[in-house]
């Protein structure tokens, strides 16, 4: 009995060291396939995410606000409904779902899965989840998305079903509960998930420490799906020079580098061992004027801006043309309710809105913004295309730290930048124009705007819902205050062996990740 | 012993005065920045509500005053306090995030990272800068000598994330002789470590090297044009024993001053070194600190370099007495 054990542990050893030594022999085809390959039977993923980890960085989802923790909770946690990288909702946590006729009254049926520490997920851990999340006294960041559900209206109708009632019709709602702060933890969880996480999701963390460079999840071993995750280990490392990230990629000490701009993609485009991956629907650098304040409270005077703005150099110079052109917001024509028309550049229209609004011999204007990668690029460029219709902007740049508490959305700061990602159609036009938004930075305020948007919000045949979609478009192109010349890709550059990886604006599906 | 007493007695006293005195600085100054820890941390999410909420959970929500004064007490007793924004890492029988991190959990592990970079730069950069300011002096008049010195000026001119970049460009990039990041918590090995650090401390080395050549270069031509060293000449002594046992000793003074300068200077924190490489040291950590207004942790940081700065100036001076024989003698 004794020596069949020892020559199996034998044999289990020979045949390691056959492992070990195939992978050595890969190794010496390039640098990259030692990294994935790191032991026999064992495969991990190093991540370079583009943002620097934070002492301030939580996994506890209610308190969500960095983009790092935005990294780490896409590992170990999940929501009802995700986005996929064109952002159509997709079941995850919910297997499927259903509304009234109203669309006031959404009954999600959820799947059967399991939490990192063996617990059953349960339609009771749905249920506090969001109670935690909306209680005030959590003052959670992303409250103010669920402004429409009512907390006591969220029922566990058995185990295996949740309710969810609306004080408003939504008929987008799904698409409303894919954000990093609505993830399911266990019912019962507090602030302890911060740096114990526990959730469903396909990777648990190994000793999570805020602020460490570096942090490790490794394979749920329960996970519900199948054959997820295509490893069994991701390292999530912070690193904030893009140059770094590349020469990290490119030494084989990450697999996926995140965030990468065209500037940055040279020593990668052209080389077999490595490939690039884009996602169109990306991010934006956007200016905004306050409309109430003058001389932005001028509608001629935006139109002048908005039809001397030279978007195709604009988009040619500062991204290589990597991105698409935009009428002046964020919501590109090809994801669903969008708009595709760009307005036709015309420096002889740009003058008769100045003409009009007052201004013959043009206007020197005042425009603020904070270098967080290249906006003061983007900004020159800008200004140089503004000038030739006479709108001369000077360019004040302000420090990074507190930009966003200081100066953006302030009074006495009523012309500059901002920058969003691309976000559903009806979550876009909620959060920007809608006279009540907390985020309308243009300070946009249009009766028929917000008919039109309630009257989406509370149709449910689509063709009707995108017709009121376009007339809330087209309203902001011709009267917000929101310059959106562009919007640029995202792209990602990883070795050529990884596969399954989509940079996204949506939620980040780490699970998918397979070598070879 | 009476002289050792002498210099160091008053100076302690002194010390603790402006450490008191620079604590209250650093505290009004954080708190006169705009916003606090939690609109710092909320960033777009800001809301009055959510603030309000948030400074409790961040303890802000006494006075300033009461605040500080509370912070001192701690501080006296040895209690660096706890980060503001930072929870507690979980362990075996604390489930982690209920409470907040403390202060010296997240310095000391960056400090001690920061040390070992800083030994090695000074490995790298004392003697390069002994052997490189004694020849560039005694071979003045020799091709050669101006070619070094010439080389020497490039390397203090080039800012260190010049010299960073090209070196990742080369030396990672083109040649993959070094990793990109200096992930020194992951090294398994001396070896491992020495050659993940190396890159950033040859970076770092060369801008520090720089200056206390020029300084030694600088002190020593003068010494050597001394009547007393024409002296020791003429009287015969071999021209090996004039510069080692006459010159040398009275020209360091400077080289050593400036060297410690630059050691406070690398514990302080290389930002943008750290950046390039990837590196988890002292300099981000209070970077970060500052950008969320963390104040249990930037002061922390700053008691410490201070008390580091005038330690070392206080070293700096006995050594260059010690070294200096008109010193010793007064």
């Amino acid at each position: 009995m004794s020596k069949k054990k020892h020559n199996q542990g034998r044999r289990r050893f020979v045949k390691g060291v056959g492992a070990v030594g195939g992978s050595a022999l890969l190794g010496t085809t390039g640098a990259v396939s030692t990294q994935l390959v790191r032991a026999a039977g064992h495969s991990r993923v190093t991540f370079g995410m583009g943002t620097v980890p934070t002492t301030a960085d939580t996994m506890d989802p209610v308190y969500r606000t960095s983009g790092s923790d935005a990294n780490y909770n896409a590992a170990v946690y999940e929501a009802l409904v995700h986005r996929d990288p064109s952002l159509t909702a997709t079941p995850v946590l919910a297997e499927s779902w259903s509304a009234n006729a109203t669309g006031t009254e959404w009954t999600f049926k959820l799947r059967e899965a399991t939490f990192h520490n063996g617990k059953p997920f349960m339609a009771a851990d749905v249920v506090s989840s969001y109670k935690r999340l909306l209680d005030p006294d959590t003052a959670s960041p992303g409250a103010s998305n669920l402004a429409a559900v009512d907390p006591d209206g969220i029922v566990a109708v058995n185990d295996r079903t949740v309710r969810f009632k609306l004080t408003e019709p939504d008929v987008d709602f799904p698409n409303t509960t894919v954000f990093s702060q609505n993830m399911i933890a266990p019912e019962g969880s507090g602030p302890e998930l911060s740096t114990n996480p526990i959730g469903t999701g396909p990777f648990k963390a190994d000793g999570f420490t805020p602020g460490e460079i570096s942090n490790r999840f490794v394979r749920h071993e329960n996970y519900w799906n199948p054959g997820k995750p295509g490893v069994d280990e991701l390292d999530i490392v912070g690193i904030g020079e893009r140059e770094a990230r590349v020469a990290a990629l490119l030494s084989g000490q990450i697999d996926i580098a995140a965030q990468l701009n065209p500037a940055s993609l040279g020593s990668l485009e052209g080389n077999s061992d490595y490939k690039i991956v884009n996602n169109n629907v990306g991010t934006s650098t956007i200016a905004y004027c306050q409309t109430d304040t003058a001389p932005f409270d001028n509608n001629d005077l935006r139109l002048a801006i908005k039809y001397a703005t030279n978007r195709q150099q604009m988009l040619d110079l500062y991204y290589q043309g990597r991105g698409a052109l935009m009428n002046d917001t964020p919501i590109p024509g090809f994801i669903f309710g969008g708009l595709d028309t760009i307005r036709e550049r015309s420096l002889a229209k740009a003058k008769e809105h100045l003409d009009k609004a007052g201004y013959p011999n043009g206007i020197d204007l005042t425009f603020e913004y904070a270098k967080y990668s290249n906006e003061d690029q983007w900004a020159t460029i800008w200004q140089a295309g503004l000038a030739e219709a006479g709108i001369r902007l000077t360019l004040e740049q302000r420090p990074t730290d507190g930009y966003w508490g200081d100066v953006w959305l302030q009074d006495g700061h009523p012309f500059a930048h901002s920058g969003w990602n691309v976000r559903p159609t009806h979550a876009a036009l909620g959060l920007w124009y809608l006279s009540t938004a907390s985020w309308n930075e243009s300070r946009f305020k249009s009766e028929t705007f917000d008919a039109n948007y309630a009257k989406a919000k509370a149709t449910v045949n689509d063709a009707e819902r995108i017709k009121l979609y376009h007339a809330c478009i087209k309203e902001v192109q011709d009267h917000a205050g929101h310059f959106v010349p562009f919007i640029q890709a995202f792209m990602d550059g990883m070795s050529s062996k990884v596969n399954g990886w989509t940079p996204t604006a949506g939620s980040k599906d780490y699970g998918s990740i397979v070598i070879g | 012993m009476r002289f050792a007493l002498r210099l160091i007695l008053p100076r302690i006293v002194l010390a603790a005065l402006t450490l008191a005195a620079i604590s209250v600085i650093i505290f009004t100054l954080v708190e006169l920045l705009p916003g606090d820890a939690a609109t710092r941390v909320l960033g777009r999410n800001a809301t009055a509500e959510n603030v309000e909420v948030w400074r409790k959970r961040f303890n802000l929500d006494r006075p300033p005053v009461t605040r500080y004064l509370l912070w001192a007490r701690d501080f006296a007793r040895g209690d660096w306090g706890v980060s503001l924004v930072s929870a507690q890492v979980a362990s075996a029988g604390n489930p982690g995030g209920k409470t907040m991190r403390p202060v010296a959990d997240l310095v000391l592990p960056r400090l001690k990272n920061t040390l070992i970079l800083t030994l090695y730069v000074m490995a790298i950069s004392i003697p390069a800068s002994l052997f490189l300011g004694i020849v560039t002096a005694v071979f003045r008049e020799r091709r050669f000598a101006t070619w070094l010195s010439g080389l020497v000026l490039f390397g203090v001119s080039m800012p260190d994330y010049v010299i960073g970049v090209l070196m990742l460009l080369v030396f990672t990039v083109s040649l993959g002789w070094f990793p990109a990041l200096a992930l020194i918590d992951q090294a398994t090995s001396v070896a491992e470590m020495v050659h993940m650090l190396t890159m950033p401390a040859v970076t770092l080395a060369i801008a520090v090297t720089g200056v206390s050549v020029r300084m030694m270069q600088g002190s020593l031509l003068q010494v050597l044009d001394s009547d007393y060293v024409r002296f020791a000449t003429l009287k015969g002594l071999s021209k090996t024993r004039t510069l080692l046992v006459h010159a040398l000793p009275n020209a360091l003074g400077p080289a050593i001053r400036v060297t410690v300068l630059s050691l406070v200077w690398l514990i302080g924190g290389v930002v943008y070194v750290e950046v390039i490489f990837t590196f988890p040291g002292l300099g981000m950590l209070l970077l970060n600190s500052l950008k969320l207004l963390d104040t249990p942790v930037i002061l922390a940081g700053t008691m410490l370099l201070s008390a580091f700065l005038i330690l070392a100036n206080l070293a700096a001076d006995i050594l260059a007495a010690v070294l200096n024989p008109k010193l010793r003698k007064q």
